[in-house]
């Protein structure tokens, strides 16, 4: 497209010249020549334009930047000179100068659309894995209501239900803690922050969000929801590049640029405030010993060591920290000092080769440590766990039609914790019911190593017509936590029915191991098996857009089949140490059924998306008979309209309309004598709902661009309406009274960004 | 353990609900504590162990009713397991306990104090079976109290812990209920209150024996919880070197307040300081 366009200006410019040589006086000199050398730049990112015509008037002679965006004019007399670029995309600019006998210029040129919204390549090849979503780098960068953030961003993707009421990501109705985190495709303990909601990576960092939902493909395992898997970026090549930005939780800074020729570098970081922030909503009742804090610090390594192998290294480190005293709760058990410190790194090498278009082999291996330390008063939990994954592909294009990919996704942890805590503080607890003063404590030492090792193999076999793609796949998978080994077949069958419309079905088999503490002799249970799941899906994906403008979307239904998922039991079992608590069995089942959409037009200055989300996730054991899960999400609305009001501004807003969180009824209490605290009777399980969520945000862009640097404002109002939105309901102390606890209020927040 | 992050951070956008501080206020009829003479009894006992029990209650605002409470008594259903703290009537092991209907006027003048006593014996037996673990550090045995006072109504239950170790769990003792550092003197507006434990009955050290057989010692942490007439405190609970200031309604008389001293495993004690 490029080239048409260079060519089509250079006709035009041509003509102009030939126009204007008939009105132009004759001025060369015979005597005296000069030169002049040109650096075309974007102006701002300071990119060199390559191949690029530039226009000597009024003769009209062209010529072709290089790939430094340079390009020398020579033999010119030494008397002014005027010279024309026009470039598609960018400002047309017009140049007069005078060169001596040698002389040097950089040129600096705008592009014309500098706001929210830029155009999104079409891509119709068909994709390797269909199910996967993709947000790059410009699509989360301004997503409303997202601050910039990758993670938060995916709360306008369809199938994402958002945070879950105690953290966690909900995909497609899935329970939290079936979602995994990846980072450049090797697990994470978390991909946010925990106190403040932000991703662990600064967003200019990230490349793109890849988001696995129903009917992913082999490559991944040990889960029966969903993936996300963060990309980072390749660091910058052509110079050194700076980028810095404060927002009203963080500040963020980072560098990356050439070391030599072929190897070049990133390093950046985080720093929030947040301890500001919450030491506006603080009373006397609670003292911070500790400010909240995070931080993240994370750096990479390219090296292209030559024509077929490449090295890269990424690492990184988040942490969480918070430590508090509170003098007065309604449960006693929270009377006191309370801290909470969560820390991980990784280092994650990878040799890349690829010898020819049609191999490519990689392997990674990612090290690291986590370490998760809480305390109250005189109960703690603090583990260390050493971390280890590899993932190793090799993808061999054998004819056009035919690639295979056969690669090891497998994992080791060496988990070592001191634990003084009540039971149950883990995901799907036995006694998630009861109050935490209430219940026993289990005092260990806790020494586990365990591994999952996971092969997987992928077929993709397309028609001549390019209009089938067949994508038979399969994992083989053991977890040592169990000792099960699984075999996964899954399949994905795509159909390219027109320029515009492509058709998708897939189905699969999928495992994930229990919670490690769920298998745990004293916390849990150590004869439990592998939960399993069957995803359905089938989806259609549509772009009507010609030349950018028009509708495009996708929509998908899905149906995921659960059993032998790991359920709370209050049996008692007889063992030859005695008569012991069974806490947890398999003896649970359920669904998970639904459909997402997602639409999506773009005309002229206004870009709207809507994105709408139903779907019924239920769950059934012999304790609580049938009931909704938790994260059961039914209607999930979005709605954003953004309007270029210039090549500057950009104005933009969300609107969301979400079910209510579900909770379990108390329908009555007693009062605990011993220990000062009312004791809940509940209801059906999770079989009431808070008030519906809506939310209206605002958002304004504004970006200045210098020649030598561009600098950033947003202006971020969320819940405009200032509703008192319920992310859960609780309990007042004797459970007699019902109260919502709300989100945020209205919230105005900003974030600046200079990039140089 | 992140739940418990969740719910601290819950707690510093809705600490100090008005609700318990009105719970903490007496007038309307409420239950204070009940206490037993023995929190911890001898699991190797081949005979009933006999535990007498003493409620504590205050009904100002009726100022004389009859009370009445309903009885059961069994072992524990499975309270760690998420069961409710009820006894099942209808089983063998379940005994209903009769209770004499009393006046709240003979709790004394300020319709606050000690309800007549009544007795449980808990069978033996109870430990066969389980195992080492529990046989050591105990089980509990469930007593389940309904307290009705006119239209009102008050579900309660305390535990009486069954288990082979020694020594056992005692109450704990207030000696004093201090006003700014005094024992004299009537309470103000802005006093300071705290307890003074009698000699010998502050926090145990008590054995406690983990899932590997390790016996480890550990120590009770001893808690006081602040019922009020006429005013409120601005802590509800403290721990024992830690101190409440009560705030006394305007234009008011003669305020009291009552502290429960509990110890963190059944251990009680009430008194009530003018």
């Amino acid at each position: 497209m490029r080239l048409l366009s260079s060519s089509v200006s250079s006709i035009v410019f041509l003509a102009v010249a030939h126009a204007q040589e008939a009105t132009t006086p004759e001025t060369m000199s015979a005597a005296e020549t000069c030169s002049i050398d040109f650096q075309i730049l974007e102006k701002g990112t300071r990119t060199p334009i390559a191949d690029a015509p530039v226009y000597l008037l009024p003769d009209g002679v062209a010529q072709t930047t290089d790939s430094s965006g340079r390009v020398k004019f020579s033999d010119l007399t030494c008397q002014e000179h005027s010279w024309v670029i026009n470039i598609t995309g960018y400002v047309r600019m017009d140049i007069k100068q005078t060169p001596i006998k040698s002389s040097f210029s950089k040129i600096y040129i705008e592009k014309i659309n500098q706001a929210a919204f830029e155009t999104v390549v079409t891509d119709d090849k068909l994709k390797r894995d269909g199910s996967q979503r993709t947000l790059k780098g410009d699509q989360f960068m301004k997503a409303i209501g997202a601050r910039g953030d990758p993670i938060i961003a995916l709360e306008n993707e369809p199938g994402v239900s958002g945070f879950g009421q105690e953290g966690g990501i909900i995909l497609q109705g899935a329970d939290p803690e079936d979602t995994r985190f990846y980072v450049n495709g090797h697990e994470v303990p978390q991909i946010f922050h925990n106190l403040g909601f932000s991703s662990i990576f600064i967003p200019d960092a990230v490349d793109s969000v890849e988001l696995m939902p129903a009917g992913f493909g082999s490559e991944y395992g040990r889960t029966i929801g969903g993936n996300i898997n963060l990309i980072t970026k390749s660091p910058k090549t052509d110079r050194l590049h700076s980028m810095a930005y404060v927002d009203l939780l963080n500040a963020a800074a980072l560098v990356q640029g050439p070391i030599t020729e072929n190897q070049s570098f990133w390093i950046g970081g985080r720093y929030s405030y947040l301890g500001l922030m919450f030491n506006l909503v603080t009373s006397d009742n609670v003292t911070f010993n500790q400010v909240p804090e995070f931080y993240d610090i994370e750096g990479g390594y390219n090296w292209q060591i030559n024509d077929n192998w490449k090295f890269d290294l990424t690492g990184f480190t988040a942490r969480d920290q918070i430590r508090l005293a509170i003098k007065d709760t309604d449960d006693p058990f929270f009377k006191g000092d309370i801290g909470s410190k969560t820390k991980f790194f990784r280092f994650i090498p990878r040799v890349t080769y690829q010898p020819n278009e049609d191999t490519t082999w990689y392997t990674s291996i990612s090290g690291g440590r986590d370490y998760l330390d809480f305390d109250i008063n005189n109960q703690y939990f603090d583990a260390d766990i050493n971390q280890f994954s590899l993932r190793s592909e090799w993808k061999q294009t054998w004819t056009k039609n035919f690639t295979t990919f056969v690669g090891t996704d497998s994992q080791f942890s060496m988990f070592r914790a001191d634990a003084n805590i009540p039971s149950g503080t883990f995901p799907n607890s036995e006694d998630d019911k009861i109050p935490f003063g209430l219940r026993d404590t289990i005092q260990k030492r806790i020494s586990e190593d365990y591994y999952d090792v996971g092969f997987y193999m992928r077929t993709n076999i397309q028609t001549d017509d390019e209009k089938w793609l067949f994508s038979p796949n399969a994992r083989f998978e053991y977890f040592s936590l169990t000792q099960n080994a699984h075999v996964s077949p899954r399949l994905e069958i795509t159909r390219k029915l027109n320029p515009y419309v492509k058709v998708r079905a897939n189905a699969g088999l999928y495992y994930q191991p229990p919670q490690p503490p769920e298998l745990e002799e004293d916390f849990g249970n150590p004869n439990l098996t592998d939960p399993r799941a069957i995803h359905y899906s089938l989806g259609a994906a549509f772009d009507g857009r010609s030349a950018n403008v028009g509708f495009w979307g996708d929509t998908t239904v899905f149906y995921k089949d659960l059993d032998n998922l790991v359920s709370n039991s209050d049996a008692t079992i007889t063992t030859p140490q005695g008569i012991v608590p069974e806490r947890y069995n398999n003896s649970a089942d359920g669904y998970v059924v639904g459909s997402q959409w997602s639409l999506n037009y773009h005309f002229r200055k206004i870009y709207t998306g809507l994105v709408y989300t139903i779907l019924w996730s239920r769950k059934s054991d012999p304790l609580n008979g049938s009931y909704p899960s938790l994260s059961e999400q039914r209607h999930n609305l979005n709605m954003r309209v953004a309007y270029e009001a210039n090549k500057k501004w950009t104005f933009s807003t969300r609107a969301r309309l979400i079910s209510g969180p579900r909770f379990t009824p108390v329908i009555d209490a007693a009062y605990d004598l011993d220990n000062d605290v009312y004791y809940p009777t509940f209801g059906a399980l999770n079989s009431r709902r808070a008030p519906y969520f809506f939310q209206l945000d605002v958002r304004a862009d504004r970006k200045w661009v210098f020649e030598r640097w561009i600098m950033s404002l947003y202006v971020d109002v969320q819940n405009v309406l200032n509703r008192a939105n319920a992310f859960n309901v609780e309990y007042n102390f004797d459970y007699s009274k019902e109260k919502k606890n709300t989100g945020i209020p209205i919230l105005p927040t900003f974030g600046i960004k200079g990039e140089w | 353990m992140k739940k418990i992050l969740f719910m601290s951070m819950l707690f510093l956008l809705a600490s100090c609900e008005d609700d318990e501080n009105r719970f903490f206020q007496l007038g309307e009829f409420r239950v204070l504590a009940v206490q037993a003479d023995f929190p911890e009894i001898d699991g190797n006992s081949p005979t009933p162990i006999t535990v007498t029990l003493t409620p504590f209650v205050s009904d100002v605002k009726a100022a004389g009713r009859t009370l009445s409470i309903d009885i059961l008594a069994c072992p524990d259903p499975g309270l760690q397991l998420g069961n409710e703290p009820t006894c099942d009537e209808s089983l063998s092991t379940t005994q209903t306990i009769a209770y004499a209907n009393v006046n709240s006027s003979t709790l004394g003048a300020r319709f606050t104090g000690a309800m007549p006593s009544f007795t449980v014996d808990v069978p033996p037996g109870l430990l066969t079976g389980q195992t080492a673990q529990t046989q050591f550090n105990g089980l509990d045995y469930l007593i389940t109290m309904k307290f009705s006072a006119g239209s009102e109504s008050t579900s309660t239950y305390k535990r009486i812990t069954v288990s082979q170790r020694t020594p056992k769990n005692k109450n704990p003792r207030i000696e004093n209920v201090l006003r700014n550092g005094n024992t004299g003197g009537s309470i103000h507006n802005n006093d300071s209150l705290g307890i003074d434990l009698l000699a010998g009955f502050g926090a145990q050290t008590y054995e406690f024996r983990d899932q590997d057989g390790i016996i480890s010692e550990k120590n009770e942490e001893l808690t006081t919880s602040w019922f009020t007439y006429k005013g409120t405190t601005d802590l509800r609970r403290t721990f024992i070197n830690e101190e409440t200031v009560f705030e006394q309604t305007p234009n008011t008389n003669n305020p009291f307040v009552v502290a429960v001293l509990r110890d963190d495993r059944g251990g009680i004690d009430v008194v009530l300081r003018e």
